[in-house]
Formats: C-alpha cells, structure tokens, sequence
C-alpha cells in the first residue's frame, strides 16, 4: 500500500539541477535506504518528501491524510541551550501534543534511548550520540507514519551505530514506514528492505534487499578433491581456478569449514568476504 | 502558537544574545534622562526613536538565534511556514512592548518630567513608541537571514535603510520635486515625532493622526511584501 508517490520530481537550485526527474513510490511500513554520493541529491530528496522544500517541478501526493512526518535531519544541533525535558515538551507542544501526554511519553523514551539520567542536564554539554538521539526523540514524540533520517549514523562510535541501528529496527517492528540515508551496507541490512541508489540526482538503481544474495566467504584453496568441500555444511558453490578451487561459503559456517579442509589435507591460500551488496553500490557508485 | 513564542523567546533569552542590545537601550534611557527636568514630548521622541532602532535590530538579532537545521525540525513540528514566522515577529513584538513600558514609565516613575504626563499626551506618545517599535520590526524583518545570506550586508543594510529614513525633510530639499515621492519608500520613522513636537496638545484632527496612520498603513504593506516574499523564496 502505497504511503507517498514521487512524480516526476525536479528540483533546481539557481539554475543547477540537483534532482532530475524522479518518480518513486514509498510504501506503508517499508524501510528504505537512500544511498549515494555527496551530492547526489539525497538529502534535498527526504527535504522534498518532508515538506521542507518545494520541487521545481513534478508532485509528492501522500496517499494517507493526515500524514505525521518525524524527521531526524543530519548533525543534529548540538548547541541546544535548553535540557532533553525542556526541549522535547516545547517540541511536542508546538506540535499540539497534550501536556499529560507528553508527560507521560518524554519519560518513556528518554528511558527507552538510555537518557534518563541526563534529563536535566543541557544538550550543549551532551556527546554527539546523545545528542544524535534527542534528535530521534523529537521525530517521535508523536508516532510517525514516516520517520526520515538524514545520516543518522553518521560521525559515531561503532556502538552507538549499533545501538541506533537496533532502535531504528524496533521502530521498523512497530510498523513505521522509514527512510535513512547512509552508506554502508553492512549496518544498512539491518534495518532496509529497500535500497534506492541516487547519483546525480536521478535514481541508479532500486533493489529490495531479500533479491540480494547475503555476504560470502570466498576460500582459495588446494590440495583437496572437489566433491569432499561439497559435502562440507554451507558450501554454496565451488569452482575451478588453474590449480587452485575457489569456494563460495555462508559467512557463519566459515570457520568450521575452514577445519575440515585442513583436517583433509588441503591447504588455504586465501580467505576474503564477497559481498554482493557491496559490489552492487560500487557498481553503481563507479560505473553510472 | 503559545508555546512556539514562549519557545522562541526561551531559546532568545538563553543564547544571551539579547544582552547587547537591550544594554545599550537602558544605557541610551539612562543617558536621556541623565539630568532633570525634561520636556515631556522631546524625550519621549527620542527614546521612540531608540526603539525603532533597537527593534529593528532585535528582530535580526531573533530570527538568527535558530540554526538552520534546528530551524527544519521547528517548521516540521509547526506545520506552517506562516505561523512560524507570525510567531517569530510576535515574539520580537512581545520583547519590544517591554522595552515600550520600560522607555514610557521610567520617566514618570523617577520623576523625570518638571510636569505630569496628561491622559491624552500620555496616550500618544505611549502610540509613538509603540508604532515606532513595530515599524522598526517590520523594517528588520526584511534583512533577517531568511532574506539575506550575509550577516555583514545584512546589518549594514538594515543601518543604511534606518539611518536614511531620518532627515526625511533634508533629503526632500535635496531631491529634485519629481523625485521626491520616491522618498515615501522610506520608513516613516520621522513623521509622528514632527507631528507630535508641534502638537498644541489638546486638539486631536486628522492632520495631527495622519502620520500614526500612516505608520500602520507602511506596516501592513511590509507585512503582506514580508508574507508574499516568503512564498517566492526558493524552498
């Protein structure tokens, strides 16, 4: 069920084109990711699906009114005088969220993204992850229908990636439909169902990630018969390289397999990750 | 649209960036009012005309206290680009009618009149300060960053279109008499004072109310360009 439609979007900035002709779309309780280059219009797209920015030419028709947008946008301002709890219930009443309710709600979330015990503290004086989740917090003060994040992962420690990766993917499990901007794929496939890919502000690519094969090993071995690595669990292929065999392996297995072909006799000449996702963006990325 | 003014005005107060200016009003306040007695309507011309000055600075100073980026998550929250900026001018209105009370009373209560104000002289002069506050607003509003990328032309502007307004009558001499309607461009920031400091103070005719008129006329049409302009603005 669609939740926006893009229409032939164009979108000019003093005479340079930054968005040329794109039509998409959106559909309810998707996650999407849009990735790209700098510049590739990314970020002047989720402006156009918020609002925030009118295109030149071309229509957004949302499908479901009213729609409520939560948006994250990217680097968050850090030089917020005020504290989590003075920020967020401005954020809400100005959204027309009832004081009770927020009263209730502020709590709850500020619990939930492990910022309870700095809620009287200013947000000038947070870390850029806590402040990278205040953002968050004022996105869904009131339950989105879409939550768009711009580089919400962006400039932070891998823990924190991590920590705002599984937030995002309850969010995902509550049924909001959201869109993010970021570029790496490995964090991506956690939370994305879709991967738009936007270079020079036209779409290169529209892949849904379960038609994308998972991350494999690649084991460059020898000294081992064929058939026996077949037999060996999460083998995915295995072919003929000179003098050498190559095997395709589950990520997961690799180690175990590894084993076996040394228990065998045979020996290892390399071990690397393919990473069809990967390839696919760079291809896209390089090639277009 | 309470509670984005009240939000406006907290992120105002707390970025401290009000203390420049609100300094040097109640030290250009003190300064008038340095010796007594003082001729009541003289003063009050004055100090009306700091507050066109320092509103219009106010307002700049208001509308960049919001990042850009913190600017988004606002309009988004609000829903409305037009209530946004209501609120914004409502905000810097709201800081000026302060000033407007701090400028009309001090004087009386500290006794620096040799007369008492009357009702009715009491009552124009509190208009003077307050027309001239929101003038000085709806002037500003037009070299706020939303209009002008840059601080230094913006401000340099805003003092060039200010400082013009003043010698109205010079410039009127000056220019040749085809010319001169073009002068009523010009902020009428000088107009209620002439009006005012020949004012016998008792009779109230339409002569003597044109120049307040006026002033709210050349504040809805700033107004209505400020609105209408905002729309044209690439978004």
């Amino acid at each position: 069920m669609k939740l926006i439609s893009l229409e032939n979007i164009n979108k000019t900035y003093s005479g340079k084109t930054v968005i040329q002709d794109i039509s998409l779309d959106i559909l309810k309780h998707q996650s999407m990711v849009f990735m790209g280059t700098n510049g590739a219009g990314k970020s002047t797209l989720l402006k156009i699906i918020t609002g925030l920015l009118l295109p030149s030419s071309g229509r957004v028709i949302k499908h479901s009114k009213p729609l409520h947008i939560g948006y994250v946008p990217e680097r968050f301002p850090n030089l917020l005088r005020f504290t989590p709890l003075e920020y967020l219930n401005y954020m809400g009443r100005i959204q027309g969220i009832p004081v009770m309710e927020l009263e209730k709600r502020i709590p709850i979330l500020l619990d939930r993204l492990a910022l309870s015990h700095v809620k009287n503290k200013r947000i000038d004086t947070f870390s850029k992850g806590m402040v990278q989740k205040i953002g968050i917090i004022q996105s869904i003060l009131r339950k989105p229908d879409l939550l768009i994040l711009d580089e919400p992962l962006s400039g932070l420690d891998i823990h924190t990636q991590n920590e705002l990766v599984h937030i995002m993917a309850e969010f995902k499990d509550e049924g909001i439909t959201i869109i993010l901007t970021y570029h790496e794929s490995d964090i991506l496939l956690k939370i994305a169902e879709r991967i738009v890919i936007l270079g020079e502000g036209q779409i290169k690519g529209d892949y849904h990630v379960k038609d994308i094969d998972k991350p494999q090993m690649v084991i460059e071995t020898s000294g081992i018969d064929e058939q026996i690595i077949h037999t060996f669990n999460g083998i995915l292929r295995v072919s003929k390289n000179g003098e050498t065999l190559q095997a395709h392996a589950l990520q997961e297995k690799s180690d175990n397999i590894l084993l076996e072909i040394l228990n065998k006799g045979g020996k290892i000449h390399s071990v690397g990750v393919h990473d069809p996702l990967n390839q696919l963006i760079m291809e896209n990325y390089v090639n277009k | 649209m309470r509670n984005l003014v009240k939000y406006i005005l907290h992120n105002y107060f707390r970025s401290n960036r009000y203390f420049p200016l609100l300094a040097i009003f109640i030290m250009m306040i003190f300064i008038s009012y340095s010796y007594k007695p003082n001729p009541i309507v003289d003063s009050y011309s004055i100090t009306a005309l700091y507050l066109f000055f320092i509103s219009a600075l106010l307002c700049v100073s208001v509308f960049s206290t919001e990042s850009s980026v913190q600017k988004d998550v606002t309009l988004i929250h609000t829903g409305s680009v037009p209530v946004y900026y209501l609120s914004k001018l409502l905000s810097v209105w709201l800081i000026s009618f302060v000033l407007v009370l701090f400028a009309f009373f001090y004087p009386i209560i500290f006794g620096m009149f040799g007369e008492s104000v009357t009702l009715q002289v009491g009552f124009f002069t509190f208009m003077n300060h307050l027309l001239l506050a929101s003038l000085g607003i709806c002037v500003g509003s037009f070299f706020t960053k939303d209009f002008m990328k840059s601080t230094i032309n913006a401000i340099g502007g805003l003092w060039f279109v200010l400082l013009l307004s003043i010698p109205f009558d010079s410039l009127a001499e000056m220019l040749p008499v085809l010319v001169r309607p073009i002068l009523w461009i010009l902020p009428p920031s000088i107009h209620t004072i002439k009006s005012l400091e020949s004012w016998n103070q008792t009779t109230v005719d339409i002569n003597f109310l044109l120049p307040f008129i006026w002033i709210i006329v050349y504040c809805s049409i700033l107004l209505f360009l400020f609105f209408t302009l905002l729309k044209k603005i690439e978004r």
